[in-house]
């Protein structure tokens, strides 16, 4: 850490230059400005966006709920259809001190912690291979270990990298034959219409079971959604209990003869 | 890990090893049937949604104690998937709970990995075959904040956090009320998609419906701990687990109550960087 008044404007800040790294790296819409991250994204089929058409509308619900004066993109996209595309999230920020600690001293270092949310065909070594070229394009020496003062003696920028690799995204076409079974099935024994969703926009690695695999994957969930997961007090309520029991009783009973019915 | 002491579970009841029995003996039906060709076989099996309606009705008259008895003693194994002796022992439970009805059921195991469950029922004249997935390991329950004991599986009725009260289960009888709800670790995260597609199928077929496609299970032990041994384990198993296509029981129903069918997930990274 040093004076900030007798080195400021000559010690470079490492906060200012990873705020500048992260500003570079995408926009205020939410569009990752890092050259070729999108160059494998699958665009949306017809089917895809058909189906998100189809989905109530939430947004202006949601926005009024978590207090937003504005979303990403400019709001001519549905939800939906924003998660269908890849994010690149700042999670955390750290360097100096704030509130009653802060003092005026320039940093010795600045931390970021970022998220990368991959839709299919994107890779996780592929989109690493971008973001680092990026970052050695704004002028950085990438290390992956604390680095050596001669190391940082030797380049007027370096950056330290921690990758957790992750896994890549999957997504079934809706317009395949056992996507229309289900559906179809679903709606017949539920006596309702359900819900098309393309993709969520968290992560499971169902990646693996598709690389391994190669056979569609589809989610059939039955639970409540105000069901306490992962938390204290997990429940499940029993009319969930029963619908589940009815819906896979479906699928089992009759997806079968709906698939022939569909064609391959 | 203090509230591992309470791991006692109802007994299997006479009258869902009964309903076991009855299971036995119609899967032994079905399988007395001659193995027509596709066309008789989709003659006899296009069971209408309406006889499926009354079939899943028809089980919960009479054995809606039954599922929750299943369901109770399955939410009552204490299933966190660093545990591996706890893990094993839900899953050759699990076993257990299919071998019931008749389902070729078996433990997968894997160097170094906590096992998984894989059970396999073919329908003769089926032509397509369907995994169903779900997961039987749960989250850590060291956080504060727990109005039970989530190894003891409890009935409420209502939601707990709103005031609702607890139903003593001697005092529970049957038709449960839609909005009560059974509080327990995994008891939405995933244990209850398995008793549900077992009570499927029981419902089915004491109905006399056949399933339209061969089934397998895929049971895994470890995916709240990432799955870090899913690759391995499908490797090791990718002649069994064969298939036309998997269906995953895991993740809740849309916030407006109704259901979804969630066709794709993203992917994700994570990246720190220090200047």
């Amino acid at each position: 850490m040093l004076h900030s008044g007798h080195y400021g404007n000559w010690a470079p800040n490492p906060a200012v230059m990873l705020v500048r790294l992260l500003a570079s790296m995408r926009d205020d819409e939410g569009r990752v400005t890092i050259p070729g991250f999108y160059d494998d994204v699958r665009p949306p089929t017809p089917a895809e966006r058909e189906a998100i058409a189809a989905l109530p509308p939430v947004e202006e619900t949601l926005a009024r709920e978590l207090v937003l004066g504005r979303v990403e993109g400019g709001g001519a996209e549905r939800l939906p259809a924003r998660i269908s595309m890849p994010a690149l999230n700042l999670d955390g920020l750290s360097a100096g001190s704030v509130g009653d600690a802060a003092r005026n001293a320039i940093p010795t270092e600045a931390t970021a912690a970022l998220d990368i949310r991959l839709v299919p065909d994107q890779r996780p070594e592929r989109i690493r291979e971008a973001v680092e070229a990026h970052i050695r394009g704004q002028g950085f020496h990438i290390v992956y270990e604390e680095p050596s003062p001669e190391v940082l003696r030797a380049h007027p920028r370096v950056i330290r990298l921690t990758w957790d690799d992750g896994y890549a995204a999957i997504r079934t076409p809706p317009d395949l034959p056992v996507s229309r079974a289900v559906a179809a099935t679903a709606e017949q024994v539920l006596g309702t219409s359900v819900l098309r969703v393309p993709t969520l926009g968290g992560s499971l690695p169902m990646s693996i079971f598709e690389e391994v695999l190669g056979v569609p994957l589809l989610i059939v969930p039955m639970v409540n959604h105000d069901n306490n997961q992962h938390a204290p007090n997990e429940n499940l309520r029993i009319r969930n209990l029963w619908d589940g029991i009815l819906l896979y009783a479906g699928l089992i009973a009759r997806l079968g003869v709906e698939w022939e019915g569909v064609g391959t | 890990m203090s509230v591992r002491g309470a791991t006692s579970s109802p007994a299997t009841s006479p009258a869902l090893r009964a309903a076991s029995a009855g299971v036995v003996l119609a899967l032994a039906a079905i399988l007395a049937l001659p193995a027509g060709g596709r066309e008789a076989y989709a003659q006899a099996a296009a069971p209408t949604p309406e006889a499926i309606r009354a079939a899943v009705a028809v089980h919960r008259r009479n054995h809606e104690m039954d599922v929750m008895g299943e369901l109770r003693e399955l939410l009552a194994m204490p299933n966190i998937a660093s545990n591996v002796e706890d893990i094993r022992r839900n899953a050759e439970h699990l076993v257990r709970m299919m071998e019931r009805r008749g389902i070729r059921a078996r433990v997968l195991e894997l160097d170094g990995a906590p096992p998984a469950v894989y059970g396999e029922l073919t329908t003769p004249g089926a032509t397509r075959t369907v995994v169903l997935y779900a997961h039987f390991d749960g989250q850590p329950v060291d956080g504060p904040g727990w109005l039970t004991d989530p190894w003891q599986p409890t009935l409420v009725a209502g939601r707990l956090e709103d005031g609702a009260r607890i139903v003593p289960w001697a005092e529970a009888t049957p038709p449960l009320d839609d909005e009560w709800r059974v509080y327990g670790r995994s008891a939405s995260d995933d244990k209850s998609p398995i008793v549900a597609y077992l009570a499927a199928l029981d419902a089915l077929r004491a109905a006399g419906i056949r399933p339209s496609v061969n089934l397998k299970f895929f049971l895994e032990g470890e995916e709240e701990a990432g799955s870090p041994n899913l690759r391995r384990m499908l490797e090791r198993y990718r002649d069994l687990l064969a298939a036309d296509a998997w269906i995953f029981g895991d993740g809740p129903v849309d916030q407006s109550r109704r259901h979804q069918i969630v066709h794709g997930v993203r992917g994700v990274m994570g990246l720190q960087m220090t200047v």
